[in-house]
């Protein structure tokens, strides 16, 4: 254990039953603070109480605090919470707080501890504009491969690294809300056969860290309500002449461990008559993986289609394609068509599309398109390139925020932005040189799977 | 000027002070505190020279005449270099990007193209056709092109790390109207342009009989000005030097790690402290005995980053070892 200290900086606490002429049963007592052993940004919180109660952790940068962890779901003398997003080697203010029905009822004094350095390795990170105030999980590529959090600042909250000398392409919030996801891959040459899904709890620890091998994972996963895991996988078959061909699957991961398998590319391609254009990287070399729970359908990205397929999760049948090879839909006159595409996003009947080589040079690009299901016709109505131009030759995603903004990764380019509806850029995030992002996760919130307590 | 509900919380712990802080993130952790004053000035130039070759073409690469690198120290061609990188930089003149490559600034968003090839040790020579980056080769018809947007700089490094380790450069510039298909690599000694002030810094005061918990998170800039990557600094280094002055340090800059009587190091995980004992010889191991010696001499201490682009170390001084500490 590294340290664990806990001060009392204030003396006053605003709760009515707090200051009684009896202690309250409900207020915490015996509070400490440990930093983790893994993430010097990362507190566990313990406390008491006298009678059952439920708490939680208001904290912060300053005395004001600010922020809170979610409320305890049972009722208990013993309590602990983990907090998270606290800056590296700066002191982070707390208290315990008793709440009952979600309301505060009694708390502690607030205290301090001052949270440890950020490990050697980790790149560094320039932020220009204001214009974003949530987080965004990431996995990092390049020199050095690590997961992090990264507040609105810039600053890097919570990171996680390990040596299984593989890469890293999706970081997600887990559902549960106490733990981060990611894939562990190889997307270059032959894929690994001891790729796993890993899961790190929020404070690190080793001993609770656990992975769920899946051979020959790709790019993206995504992760159910109920905590079922969706993964795109390479499979590889042999043709009518005993040639190797190399297309994708979509496994689902059951919370029981259970793994079945949804949908493949030959479900709705036929490598015969739709070979795609990059065979060097196989044959449809899926590349991004969305799930749309309303639809009970995923969205498969297909790098060498230059397509996006909706699946059906029920039949693995493709309800429709969008893009260059094995389209359904049909292209409106004049429309920017994407090439060697990465992420995506479908909202409603729009999609915006992360092109990386469709745009006249090395210049990538995030086009969207309003999608008639009836015509069956998609028309480009917005595009978006960086300025300066940024090149990102792999990954990269668009995210359609709820105010018409959005959030735009350029992965490889080591830079992410945020537009406001206008399609202005208000916020922007660049790395050292020698360093990538993978797919994103924004939250404005590192709890409840990225919702606000 | 703090609130004072906040100073009288700071007085209600003040028996406490050492262990926490009120309020202020630098709160220092050590005895000896560095501060920007005690930091050397440094500035550096480079001239990099520019082969013109034929545009959308392959050219061959070789790199025998390689001798040295850009701080003037030997090269062997064959056992010193591992990695031959291409990088397209976009919307930087090649002015632009000597000046982003001499102070370490260069951003991943510059760079809009990597290709690289892994020498094997025996032969000197390769084909630009022959880089590539995660099994994808460079595109010469299309990737290597005569334009105003992008700037090619060729890096032959020690290690395989991007960005990290060019012992010496050159710009490649594609042209339609250049018949050159060879790029001979030009050796590094006389493209670094470099003067350290050594002369003018405050020295750092530290106690002769210890402790000596070094701690850095009072500065604010490095030695060329830029601010401090904190979470790259990975070593500490403390160095005496018998029988010469710091003019003779300042002179011979490029050799500090060579000249030294001895050298002391310590690698880190991270942080903005170091203790100073646990320093260890670079070359017998043996831990740092501290600062009695019976010769006359200079010491000097090293804040490095191994890690980033520039290898000068992040804050250089010149320590006076006193009764007391800072």
């Amino acid at each position: 254990m590294r340290r664990a200290l806990s001060l009392v900086v204030a003396g006053a606490a605003l709760l009515p039953a707090a200051c009684g002429d009896s202690p309250d049963a409900r207020r915490p007592a015996n509070v400490t603070a440990t930093l983790s052993d893994q993430i010097a940004t990362v507190v566990t919180v313990r406390w008491t109480t006298s009678v059952p109660t439920t708490g939680y952790v208001e904290f912060g940068a300053t005395g004001k605090l600010g922020t809170r962890t979610p409320v305890e779901t049972t009722a208990a003398l013993d309590h602990s919470a983990v907090v998270v997003g606290l800056t590296a080697d700066a002191p982070a203010y707390y208290r315990a707080v008793s709440a009952e029905n979600g309301a505060a009822v009694a708390a502690s004094d607030v205290a301090t501890i001052l949270t440890g350095p950020l490990p050697v390795g980790l790149p560094g990170l320039t932020k220009t504009g204001d214009g974003y105030d949530g987080f965004v999980i990431v996995p990092i590529l390049g020199a050095t491969t690590a997961i992090v959090m990264i507040n609105a600042a810039g600053e890097i909250v919570w990171y996680h690294t390990d040596d299984r000398k593989l890469d890293f392409y999706r970081a997600r919030l887990s559902v549960d809300g106490k733990s981060v996801l990611y894939n562990a891959a190889k997307i270059s040459g032959e894929p690994s056969a001891a790729s796993e899904l890993v899961r790190v709890p929020l404070d690190g620890d080793p001993a609770k860290t656990t992975s769920i091998p899946v051979p020959y994972l790709a790019h993206d996963f995504v992760e159910h309500a109920d905590g079922t895991l969706g993964a795109i996988a390479f499979e590889d078959r042999t043709d009518a002449a005993g040639a190797r061909v190399r297309g994708n699957k979509l496994i689902e991961i059951a919370p029981d461990g259970t793994q079945r398998t949804v949908w493949t590319s030959w479900n709705c391609f036929d490598p015969a008559t739709a070979p795609g254009d990059d065979p060097a990287q196989g044959w449809t070399f899926a590349n991004a993986l969305d799930f749309d729970p309303a639809a009970d359908a995923y969205y498969v990205g297909l790098r060498n289609f230059s397509s996006i397929a909706k699946v059906n999760r029920t039949t693995g049948a493709c309800d429709w394609v969008l893009g260059l090879y094995g389209s359904t839909f049909t292209f409106a006159a004049g429309a920017a068509r994407f090439l060697h595409e990465h992420q995506f996003d479908v909202h409603g009947n729009r999609i915006v599309v992360m092109d990386n080589d469709g745009a006249p040079g090395d210049v990538s690009r995030v086009l969207e398109y309003e999608l008639d299901f009836t015509a069956m016709t998609a028309t480009q109505v917005w595009s978006y390139t960086a300025n300066p131009t940024v090149y990102t030759f792999v990954l990269g995603e668009p995210i359609r925020l709820a105010d018409g903004g959005t959030f735009v990764n350029w992965s490889t380019a080591g830079q992410m932005e945020r537009l406001d509806a206008a399609g202005t850029s208000v916020w922007k995030l660049n790395t050292d040189a020698g360093f990538a992002f993978g797919f994103q996760t924004i939250a404005n919130s590192l709890y409840l799977g990225g919702n606000t307590p | 000027m703090r609130s004072g509900n906040v100073h009288l919380a700071c007085l209600a712990v003040a028996g406490l002070a050492l262990l926490t802080s009120c309020g202020d993130a630098t709160q220092s952790q050590g005895n000896i505190l560095l501060k920007d004053e005690n930091n050397y000035r440094t500035m550096a130039d480079l001239t990099i020279p520019v082969v013109v070759t034929t545009a959308a073409t392959d050219a061959d690469i070789c790199w025998s005449a390689i001798v040295d690198d850009i701080q003037c120290h030997p090269v062997s061609a064959t056992a010193d270099l591992d990695n031959v990188s291409l990088l397209r930089i976009a919307h930087l003149s090649q002015d632009q990007v000597r000046g982003r490559v001499a102070d370490g600034s260069l951003s991943q968003s510059d760079v809009s193209g990597y290709v690289d090839f892994q020498t094997d040790h025996t032969t000197t020579c390769t084909k630009l056709s022959s880089l590539s980056f995660f099994g994808t080769v460079i595109d010469i018809p299309s990737q290597y092109i005569e334009s105003d947007d992008y700037t090619y700089l060729l890096l032959f490094s020690k290690g395989t790390t991007p960005g990290l380790g060019a012992r010496t450069m050159t710009f490649l510039q594609p042209s339609a109207n250049s018949p050159n298909t060879k790029i001979d690599a030009p050796t590094g000694c006389g493209m670094l342009d470099f003067s350290a002030d050594l002369m003018s810094l405050t020295k750092l005061s530290v106690p002769s009989d210890g402790p000596w918990l070094l701690d850095w998170r009072g500065i604010k800039r490095d030695g060329q000005g830029n601010e401090v990557p904190f979470q790259k600094i990975d070593g500490v280094s403390v160095g005496f030097y018998a029988n010469l002055t710091v003019a003779d340090l300042q002179a011979r800059i490029f050799d500090i790690e060579l000249i030294a009587t001895n050298l002391y190091d310590i690698k880190l995980p991270g942080g903005r402290t170091a203790d100073l004992a646990t320093a260890t010889d670079r070359k017998t191991g043996e831990t740092f005995p501290g600062f009695a010696r019976t010769e006359t001499g200079t010491w000097m201490l090293a804040l490095t980053c191994s890690k980033c682009q520039n290898p000068a170390p992040v804050l250089l001084t010149i320590i006076e070892p006193s009764a007391g500490g800072t």
